[in-house]
């Protein structure tokens, strides 16, 4: 009996958690198509349908709403006719189904140049770049970020010029890594990397810092060698939160992604973007924008399950503290 | 029959002996007292208690012992040797449960064990000997996260004790223990105790505690540490050879006794 109703509780929890998941957006989905579709709730511009005798006018044109009325005016004082339009939204803010059909069409377009991508190639090329980088920073970074917090006169030699180091902006790296590295994606890969290693190591070692003393020194009774604190106490010690560490920084990876993609032979999802953005193609920015967020929570949820596989020790019994 | 055994042979040799030890911590460049001119002995076999208001030095005196912490004056000796790092020959149980939560039951108590057994099979039966030892024999692969905090420092009882420590170091043990459990646990530990002939350094805040399981007690008294008063405890241990009637009327007197004691032991620089 206890045991049911405190299932039913944990049920009745997980629903609640599901429901605010999907009104966290759905929120902003209802806002955007209230904003989009309820007449008058933003519209600040008039969109165009006949000119009337206002010479410039075009159809399809978007004109500021007072500026409309004025022209409007003079047109009927003129004796031509009055233009006529109806309340719009700024290009900037596509319609949901405008984006839903750039959506359809950025995968289905072919590029317009050969030495161009397709929309799918493009985001794949982008997830490379992230995969490339992020596994260098690792494999240079967590080592030195774990050998700093372990060890001081490690943490001294290293960490003050790394601290000097983070403030290097990675894109100030661009043209030298393309000096250096060619114009292809080894530059891009650079860049991901330097904008994530120096800060990575600094946010291990200070994990390493963290954890609990009561380890290591249980560990020093029971006879354990500085090799084996190291490796059967620290190192998996701090995994789950070097772990949750890595899922953090890999996010940051894709902040640099931006300027990664437009050094050397541009390419990439964030080119893409930065391209129709200069179209004003902003349905596709905002599509583009969409598939980039679906990446990123999607391999973010991978990874927090794989989490949980990987360290089953941090799952707590039924009904414990 | 075997307690005459021990008393005989303990009466003997010395197996832990704390020799002018003084320890001075230094807080942001201000030196703090926190232990001064403590002489103690403990026998082989003997089981001591100490106990002390909080903050007396009496986690700082057992690390000391240890080898977690360096003496600044004197030091710890076992059997003669000065100590000067944690090593094998003595055992520990913190207050804090301090099981590897990355690892099973059995792996925490193997871990110590990689020395003496470098084959990880062998040591994995001998770690299951001690598993079953305090008990668990049916939780070895559960990890310490899902043991309740009894059953956890049973387990890191057994880690402590497989290595084949001379001394068994003990800092509040059952202090996060709810009062049924920690009885059972006491009883436990007299039977391991008796068992396998070791030396045990109980620290406590309960009295009551101590003197239900102690052979001796050592009274800390506060600011600077210092040991105020050493105290056999003589009550038969009535129950099975091993246990104490803490309701018998010469239960009642000791713990009196040693109550006054405490409360009059307040800090020197008041
Ligand atoms: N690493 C340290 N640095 C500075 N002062 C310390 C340190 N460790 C302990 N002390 C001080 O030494 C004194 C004794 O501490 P200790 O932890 O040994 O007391 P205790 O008797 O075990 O207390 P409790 O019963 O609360 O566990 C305290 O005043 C404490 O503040
Ligand atoms: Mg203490």
């Amino acid at each position: 009996m206890a045991l049911q109703s405190h299932a039913s509780f944990v049920v009745g929890r997980q629903d609640k958690a599901r429901l605010l998941t999907m009104g966290s957006f759905l929120l902003p989905l209802l806002l955007w198509a209230a904003v989009s579709y309820v007449p008058g709730l933003w519209q600040p511009l008039i969109k165009v349908s006949t000119p009337g005798g206002v010479a410039f006018y075009q159809e399809g044109m978007l004109v500021e709403k007072d500026q409309f009325q004025i022209q409007a005016q003079s047109a009927l004082e003129r004796g031509d006719a009055a233009p006529t339009g109806s309340p719009a939204n700024p290009v900037y803010l596509p319609a949901p189904h405008e984006v839903a059909a750039a959506l359809y069409t950025s995968f289905t377009t072919p590029p317009v140049r050969r030495s161009e991508m397709w929309f799918h190639q493009s985001i794949w090329h982008s997830v490379t770049i992230i995969f490339w980088g992020f596994l260098y920073s690792c494999l240079l970074g967590v080592p030195l970020g774990v050998l700093c917090g372990a060890y001081k006169p490690v943490s001294q030699l290293a960490e003050p010029f790394i601290e000097f180091a983070r403030y290097f902006p990675a894109p100030a790296f661009g043209a030298l890594a393309v000096a250096i590295l060619g114009i292809h994606d080894a530059p891009k890969v650079a860049i991901i990397f330097i904008g994530t290693f120096f800060q990575m190591v600094l946010v291990i070692a200070n994990t390493t810092r963290r954890l609990d003393t009561r380890y290591v020194e249980a560990a020093l009774t029971l006879g354990a060698n500085r090799l084996r604190l190291l490796w059967q106490v620290v190192v998996p010690g701090i995994l789950p939160d070097l772990y949750k560490d890595l899922r953090i920084l890999l996010g940051w990876a894709w902040t640099y992604l931006i300027v990664a993609e437009l050094i050397g032979t541009s390419s990439g999802i964030t080119w893409f973007i930065t391209q129709q953005a200069r179209y004003k193609n902003f349905d596709m920015v905002f599509a583009a924008l969409i598939i980039l967020g679906l990446i990123g929570l999607l391999s973010d949820l991978l990874l927090e399950r794989m989490g949980r596989r990987l360290f089953p020790w941090q799952e707590k019994r039924l009904g414990g503290s | 029959m075997a307690a005459v055994e021990t008393q005989m042979l303990s009466s003997s040799s010395v197996k832990l002996a704390f020799r002018d030890l003084g320890k001075t911590f230094f807080v942001q460049g201000e030196p703090k007292l926190a232990l001064q001119n403590i002489n103690a002995e403990i026998r082989t076999g003997e089981f001591v208690s100490i106990v002390g208001a909080s903050g007396c030095g009496k986690s700082t005196l057992i690390r000391i012992a240890a080898g977690l912490e360096q003496a600044s004056e004197g030091g710890v000796y076992v059997e003669d040797n000065l100590v000067i790092k944690p090593g094998q020959d003595r055992g520990m149980v913190f207050q804090q449960f301090s099981l590897f939560p990355w690892l099973t039951v059995k792996e925490n108590v193997m871990f110590g064990l990689q020395d003496q057994c470098p084959d990880k099979a062998r040591r994995g039966e001998k770690a299951l000997v001690w598993v079953e030892r305090v008990g668990l024999g049916e939780f070895v692969d559960y990890y310490p996260n899902q043991l309740s905090g009894g059953m956890q420092q049973r387990v890191a009882i057994a880690r402590a004790l497989a290595p084949g420590p001379k001394v068994l170091l003990m800092d509040e043990p059952f202090a996060a223990l709810d009062a049924q459990t920690r009885g059972r646990m006491q009883r436990h530990l007299l039977e391991i105790w008796r068992n396998l002939n070791i030396t045990v350094v109980f620290i406590t805040h309960d009295l009551e505690e101590a003197v239900l399981l102690a052979d001796k007690i050592f009274v800390l008294a506060p600011k600077p540490g210092r040991l105020v008063a050493t105290l056999p405890i003589d009550i038969p241990r009535t129950k099975d050879d091993l246990e104490r009637d803490k309701y018998g009327p010469e239960f009642e007197r000791v713990f009196k006794k040693i109550s006054a004691l405490l409360a009059d032991s307040v800090p020197l620089d008041h």
